[in-house]
Parts: structure tokens; sequence; C-alpha cells
């Protein structure tokens, strides 16, 4: 298990993993960190940083919570690392079920940058827009109700659009340093890495 | 941005803030209108009785009656911004003991969607029509004139009075033995 986690995941063959991979590189920080504290932890530790060391970047929480609570929330946990315990040929078997898991456990649920950006840009578009067509047919039809149910509409749309993390929004993932091997040193670009991420 | 909670609120707050937009917007398309329309108001019938009046002091007041047509076309007052009109007919004269008394006789709520043109004929009125004191006997002007209070969506409430208005002489005797 070695150098880079990348060479695991692809085991598995589904995109899901393969975006997986991009979002644990950048998680590689944490993944250092948990490699200290032994081979199962990191292990264990594939699958939940996507979900839960990602999102929780945006909060002020330390990277030492994410893996061990993502480990506790995380049903799926078992099973990968059973999968890349037994190794890659043997555990194709066991990895369509505990594909069917992870799925819920890799769904990426933060967005970048651009992407926050991009959600707002749309929601305010469409709200904007529905109010105008909202404003111009209720003068017209003489109902301002006509224009309450058509902002509500755009309100839905938009709900839709931007509330789920769509893919649109991941185009410009952050570009993480590479996961240095030794020691101690690796904790403080991790966590400085980290620690700017949380002011913004 | 970065939890869907936070995109839900900042969505929300937007779209709160763009629906009072509208609102403002609507009521600032209809606050400089002109709401007052012709109205022609008909007296058929006017009776006076002399009645203790049971909301006061006992003594003996007079008490009006009056049957009346109202014929008025609402259909312009009706916008996008108006919710419903309050009407009321409204009797004025002045006595001896009050330079001015105004009397509301009758009442209706007309919501939009109703049908906006009024043709009521021999209408009897609601309220008693009592006067502090004697002074409707013999009283040579009593005004009867329809008003209006325009309930919006948004905005300003305002009362207007309708264009048309009759003026009544009252008898001077008192009605005796017929009830009404």
């Amino acid at each position: 298990m070695g150098r880079s986690k990348a060479a695991l995941l692809p085991a598995s063959s589904a995109s899901i993993f393969r975006t997986r991979t991009r979002s644990f590189a950048a998680a590689g920080g944490v993944s250092t960190r948990a490699r200290r504290s032994g081979r199962e932890a990191a292990a264990r530790e594939i699958s939940p940083p996507s979900s839960k060391a990602g999102a929780d970047f945006g909060s002020q929480d330390a990277p030492e919570v994410s893996p061990s609570e993502a480990c506790a929330s995380q049903g799926g946990a078992g099973n990968s690392e059973e999968s890349s315990e037994s190794g890659e040929a043997a555990g194709e078997a066991t990895s369509v079920a505990s594909t069917m898991l992870d799925v819920f456990g890799s769904i990426p649920t933060q967005m970048d940058y651009k992407g926050q950006k991009l959600a707002e840009q749309i929601f305010q578009g469409i709200i904007l827009v529905s109010a105008v067509i909202g404003f111009i047919y209720g003068y017209i039809a003489e109902q301002f109700g006509w224009t309450v149910y058509i902002v509500m509409a755009g309100f839905a749309l938009s709900c839709l659009l931007t509330l789920p993390p769509w893919p649109m929004y991941r185009r410009n993932p952050l570009k993480w340093l590479p996961v240095q091997e030794s020691g101690s040193e690796d904790k403080k670009p991790a966590e400085r890495k980290l620690k700017r991420h949380t002011k913004s | 941005m970065n939890t869907v909670l936070s995109r839900a609120n900042s969505l929300f707050a937007f779209s709160l803030s763009v629906m009072a937009a509208l609102t403002f917007g609507c009521f600032i398309t209809t606050a400089f209108k002109e709401r007052s329309v012709p109205v022609r108001i008909a007296v058929s019938r006017v009776m006076l009785k002399n009645v203790e009046d049971f909301t006061g002091p006992r003594e003996r007041s007079d008490l009006g009656f009056v049957t009346f047509d109202v014929t008025a076309d609402l259909q312009t007052i009706f916008d996008w911004n108006v919710k419903q009109l309050f009407l009321y007919l409204s009797a004025e004269y002045s006595t001896k003991n009050n330079a001015l008394n105004q009397v509301v006789l009758w009442d209706k709520i007309v919501l939009r969607g109703d049908s906006p043109k009024l043709l009521l004929k021999d209408m009897k009125s609601k309220y008693f029509f009592f006067d502090d004191g004697n002074g409707l006997k013999g009283n040579r002007n009593v005004t009867l004139t329809l008003s209006w209070n325009v309930v919006p969506n948004a905005g300003i409430l305002p009362l207007v009075t309708g264009s048309g208005h009759v003026s009544v002489p009252f008898p001077d005797t008192y009605e005796t033995a017929k009830s009404y």
C-alpha cells in the first residue's frame, strides 16, 4: 500500500471512485496523518475523506476529527477496508457489494470555489429573471397572485439547480501539494493549507 | 456557500428580498391612481319616528328610515393591487345641537371578482339612523353620499368619496304606530 493511494482505487473501476481519487488527493494532508496511526486507520480512511473532510474544510474542524468521525458514520468503511486489504484481484467480488454501500459514502457533497460562485450567479440570475417575468405577467393579467407564483417557480427551479452539488460545480478542484512521505514536517504544511482554507 | 444549508439560506433570503421589491413595485404602479367614480343615489322614501334612544340617555331621539337606490360602476377601481372595496352610505346634516353629523346607514364589501356594477334598488338602511336629539324633524338638508375604502394588496388604504350625492328633506311629522 504504497506511495500513492490512487493506485488502489481504480480496481473498482466506477467513475465515482475516480472522483474520489481526485478529492482524496486533495485530502492528501489528512491521509498522511492517518497513516501514522496505522495501516488500518489509513485503509478505513479511504472512503470518508471525500465526503466528510471536504465538507469540513469550510469549517473550523481540526483535520484529526474528520477521519475518525467519518469512520464512525460510514457503514461502508468496513467493507472498503476489507476490499483494500484482501488485495485487488481477490476483492473484485466483494468490491461489487461494497460498491453499493460505498456509493452513498462516496457521493461528494462539496463544491469548489468557482463552483460556488457559479451556483450563486445561477440562482440570482434565475430568480431575477422570474421576478421580471412575473411582474410583467401579473401586471398584464391584473393579478398579483401570478407574480408570486412565478417567483416561487423560479425559486423551486434554482433550488433544484444549485442546492445539490452537481458535477458542474466541481470542475475546478483545488490543487494540493503532492503527498510528502516523511514524518512530522508533513503536519505543518498540511495544517497550514487547511487553515488557509478555512479562513476564506 | 460551501454547504447545502448555506446555499439554501442564501437562496431563500435573496428570494424574499426580490419578493419585497416586487411588492413595492406593485404598490408604486397604483399609488397615484384616481379612485373616484360617479355614483347615482336616489331616495324613494323617508320616514321619521321619535323613540327612546337605547344607546344613550333615556330621552327620546329622532329615528330616521330611508329607502334608497344606488347605481355605480366600480369596474375601473379594481386593478391588480386591489383586494376588496368597503362601500358605505353615509348621511350628513347639521342640527341645532351639532354643526356636523355624519351617520353611516348602510355598507357593503365588494371583493375582487364580484360583479363590480352596483345596481341596488329599494335598499333599507342597515343601521339605525338615530339623531343626537331631535334634529331630524323638519331638517331641510340631509345629504347622502356613497364612499369607499380601497383595501390594497400592498400600500395605503385610501378613503374615496364617490362623485354624486343627493339631498333629502326630512318630514316635519313623526310616524306613529306603524313599525318599519
